[in-house]
């Protein structure tokens, strides 16, 4: 068979077996059809590099280069399909701007230097002032480089300066989640979405954000399956176009709606009394706000909520109340399977924890919990937010496996994991995203005590909010450092002091986490380009060189290298050594001493060796008596997960001590900005399909360039028409904080309501996030992006 | 030369789906495989990844296809030719 035809027969068999699984919704009988080796080209297994949905894709592989992309059909999360994104995910690695050699900032200008210089100069700042040294780190970074991080500051430099950009994407979920079943991440998972019969979209648009999952459940439709898909939205997305029921409200007014559907169940008595009595608390909030609140009875929950009758509701959110008493009514019912899911909508919120907790509470409080299909589930934007973020604990505050730094008990269970003496984990949380940026945007007397940062896989000088704020003071501010691993050079690492090139996805091993508690492993399949390496040796190096310096904290208490990597022999390997990096499977053991942490919080894993030969697994991983690893695809639920052996229901964690989960009372408050006279407009930002976050992997593949080439200004006809703006043509759009000129597109792919508009903030060029608000939430401290208070003007047209 | 894996989801009704298979079968760049349900698993041949994007956006516009999805691309000349 010649290259051409083996081609062309490996991708009939994928298509072949995707068509099958899309129609009946099940693989098709037979052999398995994923890609064969052949002499040409090498198939392997990878995590897509892109969203949280983590669908797994086959990688070829032919002279040392990727060739091709398949869906991976043995993969439960995406059953054969893929995304635009994902089967352009090989061209990723190939954009013609690679980073390949470290650069040092000389004279304003960025010049070549070695690795053995640049790595001196990362160790020196740490050395000089860890205190003032920091790492910005990302839900990109893979399991074992985020664990290394976070070894690095908080048992290394003892000082906990380190938090990722999932601060800005997912923390109201993490508060959330906590706040009411004691302890991070969805009880449910993807196989919810083949069994609901209802899916109810809290302020997202999985159409776009997560394309292969709301597949997933419109396939189901296709086949001829009931399934009510509700879009809970500020602006028509394509999602709506497939919603049975279409809600616009108000933007921040759905805590209002959640109230008002918790508040019809109650007063017809349509809760499901038993599912409270036996597993709920209420709980209401204390000022100032805190994860435990304070208990409350039935009935002081249920005067609470009598304010938000379905008209009230109305009033404030703009949803009929026809509508409301509609989501009450489902919600009422047994025997529906409802499955509630949400991402930034909810979460980059100022009111975040509480919106969070409130859809929680309408689960519980109905019972729509537990069971296949009824489930409450928060998606995640990046490949790794929940493995590397949540599960790791890269937070400011957060240590391996859902510890916490400000608990003594959980620090020294770190400190014996990880060979410290006793005290060396400090208990003060680092600052988080927001705090940590404007102290490296302060002068050093004024309060600006952070003076490195180094970032790894992100671009902030984009992706913060308020970045004229947040960042672009630091650029020229006296002794403050900037430090960028990147694979290209993005805004951020052009505006760094030093830039060191990385390996990216299958140039490097790597593990992801994604939005249904799976961990994945993936393989090195090809070599980075020129001098790139891997994100885990650039922090194993600098590490090394600390431990050289003599810094106490890089030794364990026997004295040894705090990043001990030891051959089959027992003998240690010099991996801070690029030479000797692959001798052995670093990944492997930074994962076994990390999976050690895992059973804390009941979030066990499997040993590496299982993930090698999985798509993936769902935590708890729980070894059977015949020595095989079983995953849980719902937690809490006795029916299958093994820690829950009390009760039907057994929230094992809870705040309450009790086995009990928390339903939340708070009450709707408008949002820190709203529109005014000067700025009349609502400006929500967010992603298009064709992009992945700023843009930096996708504006270089052609293909999606071509196909989404240039940010924009959603506006609604009216309001351009009132303003006399045209289609197409040039606006300021302007906040209090910054603005920039943008082209208009009128009834384009979204439809804002009267009075908003939309920005994407891929483009890099068109960067939006100079107009953007920093107000965060009190307890997870995420921004929001998704309103503030702009105003849009025709740009004047130049004098001649 | 871009060879990627597609599959056809026609509308529901008979007639315009056979209208479809009947575009489908007239064009030369496509390889058909057998058809499941409302589904079809096709394999497309352009000439580079673009006119692939670009032979996608026309099938999606043919009267009786209801969506078109990409399960596979191999792209390997893209990037063998010239930089
Ligand atoms: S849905 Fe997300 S993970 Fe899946 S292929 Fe698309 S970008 Fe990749």
């Amino acid at each position: 068979m010649d290259r051409r035809e083996f081609l062309r027969t490996s991708a009939l068999a994928a298509a072949s077996a995707a068509a099958y699984r899309m129609a009946h919704g099940q693989p098709a009988p037979g052999p398995r059809t994923t890609p064969a080796p052949n002499g040409d080209v090498r198939w392997d297994k990878a995590p897509c590099r892109f969203c949280g949905t983590g669908c797994h894709v086959q990688v070829g592989v032919r002279n040392d280069k990727v060739v091709a992309i398949a869906a991976d059909e043995k993969a439960e999360v995406n059953k054969g399909l893929l995304c635009v994104k994902g089967y352009h995910v090989g061209l990723a690695l190939y954009g013609k701007d690679r980073l390949t050699r470290p650069l040092l900032r000389r004279n304003g200008k960025l010049e070549p230097i070695s690795w053995e210089e640049a790595l001196d100069i990362v160790a020196k700042r740490a050395f000089d002032n860890p205190a003032g040294f920091a790492i910005y780190g990302s839900g990109q970074w893979t399991i074992p480089e985020g664990y290394a991080a976070n070894k690095l500051i908080k048992a290394g430099l003892a000082t906990n300066q380190i938090d990722p950009n999932a601060r800005l994407c997912m923390s109201s979920a993490v508060t959330g989640f906590l706040s009411t079943y004691g302890v991070d991440e969805p009880a449910g998972c993807y196989d919810d979405l083949d069994k609901a019969d209802v899916v109810i979209m809290w302020g997202n648009n999985p159409a776009e954000m997560h394309p292969v999952l709301f597949s997933r459940i419109v396939d189901r439709r296709s086949r001829g399956e009931k399934v009510t898909l509700i879009d809970l939205t500020t602006r028509r997305t394509r999602t709506s176009g497939f919603c049975q029921h279409t809600l616009f409200f108000k933007p921040n007014s759905d805590l209002a709606i959640a109230n008002g559907i918790a508040h019809l169940l109650v007063e017809r008595g349509t809760f499901d009394k038993a599912f409270v009595d036996a597993y709920c608390n209420f709980r209401q909030r204390t000022e100032p706000p805190t994860l435990d609140g304070q208990a409350m009875t039935f009935e002081a929950y249920r005067r609470a909520l009598a304010d938000y009758t379905p008209e009230k509701v109305e009033a404030i959110s703009g949803v009929a109340a026809a509508d409301i008493r509609m989501l009450a009514d489902l919600f009422g019912k047994r025997d529906l399977r409802i499955t509630s899911l949400w991402c930034m909508g909810m979460n980059q919120h100022t009111r975040g924890t509480a919106i969070n907790d409130l859809v929680h509470g309408i689960h519980l409080l109905s019972g729509h919990f537990g069971r296949p299909g009824d489930a409450p589930t928060s998606l995640t934007g990046q490949p790794s937010a929940c493995g590397t973020v949540r599960e790791v604990g890269t937070l400011a505050h957060g240590l391996p496996g859902g510890l916490v730094v400000t608990k003594p008990e959980h620090r020294k269970e770190a400190e014996a994991v990880w060979n410290l003496p006793a005290g060396r984990i400090n208990a003060k949380p680092g600052y988080h995203t927001v705090e940590l940026w404007k102290r490296f945007s302060t002068p050093k007397d004024k309060g600006g005590d952070i003076d490195t940062i180094w970032v790894m896989v992100t671009n902030p000088a984009r992706s913060l909010p308020n970045i004229n704020q947040l960042f672009e003071p630091s650029r020229s501010l006296p002794g403050k450092f900037l430090i960028v691993s990147d694979v290209y050079p993005t805004a951020t690492a052009m505006a760094a002091d030093l830039v060191l090139p990385s390996a990216m996805w299958v140039e490097k091993n790597g593990m992801f986490g994604n939005s249904e508690r799976r961990t994945q492993q993936w393989f090195r399949m090809v070599r980075p380009p020129g001098e790139a390496r891997d994100d885990t040796w650039q922090l194993l190096a600098v590490a090394r060189r600390l431990f050289d310096r003599g810094v106490p904290g890089l030794k364990d208490k026997d004295g040894q290298f705090l990043f001990r990597i030891r051959d089959a022999a027992g003998a240690e390997v010099p991996v801070w050594d690029w030479k000797r990096y692959y001798d052995v499977n670093v990944d492997e053991q930074l994962f076994e001493e990390y999976r050690k942490f895992s059973r804390f919080k009941h979030k066990d894993l499997a040993p590496y060796s299982e993930y090698v030969k999985a798509r993936g697994l769902r935590w708890p991983v729980v070894e059977q008596p015949d020595g095989t690893w079983r995953e849980t695809r719902f937690r809490f639920a006795r029916h299958d997960d093994p820690y829950a052996k009390k009760a039907d229901i057994q929230f094992y964690h809870s705040v309450t001590k009790d086995d009990r989960a928390l339903i939340w009372f708070h009450p709707y408050e408008p949002p820190p900005e709203s529109p005014d006279r000067d700025y009349p407009l609502w400006l929500c930002t967010g992603r298009v399909i064709e992009h992945w976050h700023t843009g930096t992997m996708t504006m270089r593949i052609p293909q999606l360039q071509r196909a989404m080439p240039e940010s924009y200004l959603e506006m609604n006809r009216e309001d351009a028409k009132a303003l006399g703006i045209a289609d197409g043509e040039v606006v300021i759009v302007e906040s209090r904080r910054g603005k920039i000129e943008l082209p208009v597109w009128i009834d384009g792919r979204a439809q804002p309501a009267r009075g908003s508009v939309f920005v994407p903030f891929f483009d890099e060029r068109l960067a939006i996030n100079r107009v953007t608000l920093e107000a965060h939430d009190p307890l997870s401290k995420q921004p929001d992006y998704k309103k503030c208070a702009v105003r849009v003007r025709k740009k004047e047209r130049q004098p001649r | 030369m871009t060879v990627s894996g597609l599959v056809i989801t026609f509308m529901d009704t008979p007639e315009a789906a056979s209208f479809a298979l009947a575009r489908l079968h007239e064009d030369a760049r496509l390889l058909l495989g057998e058809p499941v349900a409302n589904r079809l698993p096709i394999v497309a041949e352009t000439a580079d990844a673009t006119s692939g994007e670009t032979l996608v956006r026309e099938l999606e516009s043919i009267a009786g296809i209801a969506r078109v999805d990409v399960i596979s691309i191999d792209f390997a000349e893209d990037l063998d030719g010239p930089a």
